[in-house]
């Protein structure tokens, strides 16, 4: 069990269109003792990469108005220090889209949440 | 990301015919068809004003590739506005949904082509990114057989 009183675990962004999937990460998260933050597509989520400080961003690929690889671009040229998960669903071309911009981890949808729960952990730690 | 017509149903099956000749659309659209009518449109976009009265300037000191990416990346958007118009027409069937992401899939590979001549900071490449994402979104949607 995670730690309650443990809020400074880290703060996390999750930048997702499918209000299913946004809604399952941001609880799975907030249970593992995660501050969390959604957007429900790429330019409210970059809306809120501007305004607010976050430790870690898990972003969609393929979203309304900006795309997960637009977030990428941008936080790996503006914030460089904030480690990104991509998720897709679209398979390996857009998997390889993600890996040109250097996301951190990227993960195939539907994912296995005790990787995503390592991996949070692990990029988390770099810091 | 969804920019189909949620109550559109395909309603036709192919016939044999159709079969026997897979790069025909029900209504006669090759790939080449599809290729050219989204270059036509765009060129005709191009050639008269914007809605808002303003005209395109003749030079804005571009290279030869970032003409090249610009136009390619008019022409799959010409594509994806086709694809976009086929849900509003009764008789769109798979095999125009099939000849629209052969042409998607074409596009997609010299997009990327493209983008490896252009600058690392060029900022065409955020566009051209966007415009491959929602290409390849769109034409795993259709191969997967979302749409039909």
């Amino acid at each position: 069990m995670p730690n309650k009183d443990d809020t400074s675990r880290g703060n996390i962004l999750i930048v997702e269109d499918d209000a299913e999937v946004r809604s399952m990460l941001n609880d799975y998260l907030t249970f593992l003792g995660y501050k969390t933050d959604v957007a429900a597509d790429g330019l409210e989520g970059l809306n809120k990469i501007k305004e607010n400080r976050y430790d870690l961003v898990i972003t969609d690929i393929a979203m309304p108005y900006v795309s997960g690889i637009g977030i990428i671009s941008i936080l790996k040229r503006d914030h460089p220090e904030i480690p990104v998960i991509a998720i897709t669903g679209y398979g390996y071309h857009a998997e390889e889209l993600a890996q040109e911009k250097n996301a951190d981890f990227i993960m195939g949808k539907p994912f296995d949440v005790q990787k995503l729960k390592e991996t949070v952990e692990r990029l988390l730690k770099k810091d | 990301m969804k920019i189909y017509n949620p109550h559109f149903i395909q309603q036709k099956e192919q016939t044999g015919q159709e079969k026997t000749e897979p790069q025909k659309t029900q209504r006669g659209e090759s790939f080449l068809d599809i290729l050219k009518a989204a270059s036509t449109k765009k060129s005709e976009e191009i050639k008269g004003t914007t809605p808002v009265g303003l005209t395109f300037p003749k030079d804005l000191g571009l290279t030869a590739l970032q003409k090249s990416a610009i136009s390619k990346g008019e022409e799959t958007l010409g594509l994806l506005n086709h694809l976009a118009g086929l849900f509003t027409k009764e008789d769109s069937s798979k095999s125009a949904l099939d000849s629209i992401a052969n042409a998607l899939s074409h596009n997609i590979d010299e997009l990327k082509e493209l983008k490896k001549g252009l600058d690392s900071n060029d900022p065409l490449r955020n566009t051209l990114d966007e415009i491959e994402i929602i290409s390849m979104v769109e034409k795993i949607k259709i191969t997967r057989g979302d749409y039909t």
